[in-house]
Order: structure tokens, then C-alpha cells, then sequence
């Protein structure tokens, strides 16, 4: 399977406008989903988290940092909780989905 | 930058008698505003505590005055002695100092003069190997004193390679009273660990050096030093230059002209700020990986670039090591990974170009973040400042 690709953006202004909390993603979600034996191993099997220097994004007026790409997709005004929201549904194949009677 | 001489790279180590908190042993390094003389004193105050180091500080401060005035260095050592009060039981002066004055303005050699006062004998070394020189004695007397002292004074031409390490008698003594050490140290024995220093690193840096013999000295004295613990390198090498580019130039046009600035400047390269990196990153068509490894919460992680020593965050990154190289912090004392190896790098450089580009990050405009932060000339001013008064780098600035 492919990895999922999480990239934060640590450029200033995404990292005092929340990135640097955005950095944890990793220890939240094995905490939140470790009820679904997630570890950490099994995180890292699945999700690949890398920094990304500031993009421009911030210029832009329209959005809001922080930014977050998951696999392309800009999420801006990131969180934790957003982004645990969105990666969910791509990291659980159907079958634990349903054995999590979720979905 | 320009062709340089060479340049001396002065730095110093301390530990407190135990139970102190203040010291008796004083070092000051300065040098003066057209940068061609440096001047540093090691002043060894009688006693311990607050007593001994209003001596030794009265004492440096004297000494570094007096250098910079045109002087004779008897006549400055006079002025000294004549100043400096006498322990009325023991008929001896309150402070000791070790005074090296340098001048450069030739292009290889650093001529110095030594002027040693009852501190331990300065030790030369060129490379690995000790180097003895001559001392002529001088003896003065003290306007209100009966006997004569003995001033050390000596005239050398330091080239590159060359250091002079100048100590307290804290550093001679350690050890003194424990069975492997009876009558302490010794000179003798302290010249030989500092040739087996040398002989591993003879690159090693002052600082670096003078930690290496304060902490033997402190283990001889099983961590509890019975008297100050001080020792000053002074290194003549030929300079080590960084550029350090920060924010995107004014025009965009100037952009490229940055870059090459920086790939084609001889020496350690910086780049720090996320929109100066991408600038790197699409003219030389590489790619930027962020260090995930470490970060903390208030200072974003650096990243590697192909041809770069070091990238970093702006502001916030800039704003820290300002304030931790003011605050002298030790380098391995530095909470955040990023700015720990910033301060790092630009330590272990004597000339540091910095390359300012004068963009306004309209990002930075947002009423939501802190406004420091967004000073960029200002942070630059701060750290220009400090490298050059607390730590005797050269700089240059340049705006794009
Ligand atoms: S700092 Fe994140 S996009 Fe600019």
C-alpha cells in the first residue's frame, strides 16, 4: 500500500500560528487510536510525515495558516483534530473499518 | 571579503573556588575600533569572593585602558602597581595579571607583547610543539613599596599556528594535597597535557582548548576547585569566513545575484528563512528536506540543502540565537537543535558576511504575529552586535 504523505509547513508564520502543535500528529494519533491498535510502528508503516519550508501560502490572503498537505491536498488553518479527521478514512482499510463498526 | 591577515581567535574557560559565587580571577578581551589591536588581560585578585574580584577586575580594566593609549607597556605596568593596593601582612599585591598585546596590521605576523606579573608562566605553541621564547625581567618598584617586583616582558611575532595560553594559578595548583598530586599540577606537567591536546587536534578552537584544561584542572581537584580555575587561549590562524543570507532581495530580478554571492563565497554558507531557501532551492534547482528529527515548540526545525552547511527558519530562529549569544550561553548548552547548530557555525568562523535582503514579507504584515518577529534588519543588528563586542568576530553587512 502507499504511504499516506502528511507534509507540515515550519516556515514562521504556519509555525507560530499553530504548526508547531501540528508536529505532534504523530504521538495524538497513536494515543487517540491506540484503542484500535495503532502504534507507533504500525503509524509509520502507513504515514509519512515530513516538514515542508514555507510555501507562499501564507502570501496568500484568501487562506489560512498553518498549512498541511495531505497527499496534495492543502488544508489550511490546520489542527491536530482536522487532520486526524481527514487522514482517518484513508488509514484504516475497510475491513478494520468495519470491525471498528465504524462507517 | 577582502584578502585577510590573519586572526586571532581569543576565548577563555572559568570554574569558581567552590562555594563561590563570585570569582577572583578575571579575563577581558577587547579590541579597538579600527580592529588592528586586540588586548587581553588575565588578572588574578588575592583572596576569593567579592574582595578579589573587585581587584582583578580594577586591575583588567586598568590594563586593557592603558594598552590602548600610546604608552609604554613598563610605564602602563608601573601605573598598575602603583594603583593596586598591597596585602599589608603579606607584602604582596593584591593582583596578579598576564597582559598580551597585539597588533594587526601586517599581513602574516601578529607582534605581541607579553607582560607576565606573577601569574603562571604564558605557554607558546606553534602547531603541536611548545615553543620556549625569551623573558627579559624588569624590575619596578611601587611608589609607596619597598621591595622591587619582577615584571616578565617578552616581544613575540605570532603567525598562523601559533597560540599563547595564559592561566591562573588555580590551573598550575589543581590537585594540590591529593596523593597523585602533592604539589599540584605544575607547569611542567600542564605544558605536556596541553602537547598532548594539541597533538590529537591542532585545530582545535580557543574555547575549546581552554574548556579541555579547566576541566582537568577541576578533575585533579575532584570537582571541588580550592581556588579560581581560569585559562585563556589566544589562536592566530588564517581566518574562517561564513555568509550567512537572510530574506529575499528587493527586486526579484536580484535574486539569482544572491545565489551566486553565496555558492561562490570561500567559506561555510547559512541560509536562513523559509521564502531565502526557496529562492536557493528554484535557481539551483535542489531540493530542501526538512529535519523532522528535532524541534521544539518555539523553534521551527532547519533543513539540509545540497552545497549549504546549514538552512534555518527566519526570524524566529535569528531571534534566538541573538538572544542566546548574548546571554553567552555554551553552545552545547542550547535547548533547540537549530539554533544550537547556527550558534555553532558561526562560533567557529572569525569573519562573517551577512547578506540582507531587504523584502518585506508580506506575511509578516498579519496583525496576528508578534511583531518582533518581523524585524529582520533589527535581529540582524542584535547578533552583528554581539559577535563583534562579546566575541570579537569580524562582520560585514550587505542589503539586497
Ligand atoms: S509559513 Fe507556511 S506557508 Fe508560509
Amino acid at each position: 500500500m502507499e504511504k499516506i504523505r502528511v507534509q507540515i509547513c515550519t516556515g514562521t508564520t504556519c509555525f507560530v500560528m499553530g504548526g508547531a502543535d501540528l508536529l505532534l500528529l504523530e504521538e495524538v494519533a497513536v494515543e487517540r487510536w491506540g484503542k484500535w491498535g495503532v502504534t507507533i510502528e504500525k503509524f509509520e508503516q502507513r504515514v509519512e510525515i515530513a516538514g515542508l519550508p514555507c510555501s507562499d501560502a501564507c502570501r496568500q490572503k484568501d487562506k489560512k495558516p498553518p498549512f498541511a498537505f495531505i497527499n496534495d491536498e492543502l488544508i489550511s488553518e490546520a489542527t491536530i483534530d482536522s487532520l486526524l479527521e481527514k487522514l482517518e478514512p484513508l488509514f484504516f482499510s475497510e475491513e478494520e473499518k468495519s470491525s471498528m463498526g465504524r462507517l | 571579503m577582502k584578502q585577510a591577515s590573519c586572526v586571532v581567535d581569543v576565548d577563555w574557560a572559568q570554574f569558581y573556588k567552590k562555594n563561590q559565587r563570585i570569582g577572583g580571577d578575571v579575563f577581558l578581551s577587547s579590541r579597538d575600533s579600527d580592529k588592528t589591536r586586540v588586548v587581553c588581560t588575565l588578572s588574578d585578585g588575592l583572596g576569593s569572593g567579592v574582595k578579589a574580584n573587585v581587584l582583578a577586575s580594577m586591575t583588567a580594566n586598568m590594563a586593557q585602558k592603558l594598552s590602548f593609549s600610546p604608552l609604554q607597556v613598563i610605564k602602563s605596568s608601573q601605573i598598575i602597581m602603583d594603583t593596586l593596593p598591597v596585602c599589608k601582612e603579606r607584602k604582596i599585591s593584591y593582583a596578579t595579571f598576564t597582559i598580551a598585546q597585539m597588533l594587526l596590521d601586517s599581513p602574516n605576523v601578529v607582534k605581541t607583547r607579553l607582560i607576565e606579573y606573577d601569574n603562571p608562566d604564558s605557554f607558546l605553541f606553534d602547531g603541536g610543539e611548545m615553543v620556549e621564547f625569551k623573558r627579559q625581567t624588569i624590575s619596578l618598584k611601587r611608589k609607596r613599596g619597598e621591595k622591587h617586583e619582577q615584571v616578565k616582558y617578552s616581544e613575540l611575532n605570532l603567525r598562523d599556528g601559533h597560540r599563547l595560553i595564559m592561566m591562573s594559578d588555580g590551573v598550575t595548583q589543581a590537585g594540590i594535597g591529593t596523593r597523585s598530586h602533592p604539589l599540584g599540577w605544575r607547569h611542567g606537567p600542564l605544558g605536556d597535557f596541553i602537547r598532548k591536546t594539541l597533538s590529537r587536534d591542532d585545530q582545535i578552537c580557543s574555547r575549546d582548548l581552554a574548556r579541555i584544561i579547566i576541566r582537568e584542572a577541576r578533575n585533579l581537584d575532584r570537582g571541588e576547585p580550592g581556588d579560581d580555575i581560569t585559562c585563556a587561549v589566544i589562536t592566530v590562524r588564517k581566518p574562517r569566513d561564513l555568509v550567512l543570507a537572510s530574506g529575499p532581495p528587493f527586486h526579484k530580478e536580484s535574486d539569482r545575484e544572491l545565489v551566486e554571492q553565496v555558492m561562490n563565497f570561500n567559506g561555510r554558507k547559512i541560509v536562513s528563512g523559509g521564502t531565502t531557501a526557496q529562492i536557493f532551492s528554484r535557481e539551483l534547482e535542489r531540493k530542501i528536506t526538512v529535519d523532522l528529527r528535532n524541534w521544539d515548540r518555539e523553534i521551527p526545525p532547519c533543513s539540509k540543502m545540497e552545497g549549504l552547511d546549514l538552512v534555518t527558519e527566519g526570524m524566529l530562529t535569528l531571534n534566538r540565537a541573538a538572544v542566546e549569544l548574548e546571554n553567552r550561553v555554551p553552545v552545547e548548552e542550547i535547548k533547540s537543535a537549530s539554533v544550537r547548530k547556527f550558534v555553532e557555525l558561526i562560533l567557529q568562523s572569525d569573519r562573517i558576511l551577512f547578506l540582507v535582503g531587504t523584502k518585506i514579507n508580506e506575511a509578516h504584515q498579519d496583525p496576528n504575529i508578534p511583531a518582533e518577529i518581523g524585524i529582520r534588519r533589527s535581529i540582524i543588528h542584535r547578533i552583528r552586535k554581539v559577535l563583534e563586542k562579546t566575541y570579537m568576530k569580524e562582520t560585514e553587512l550587505s542589503y539586497l
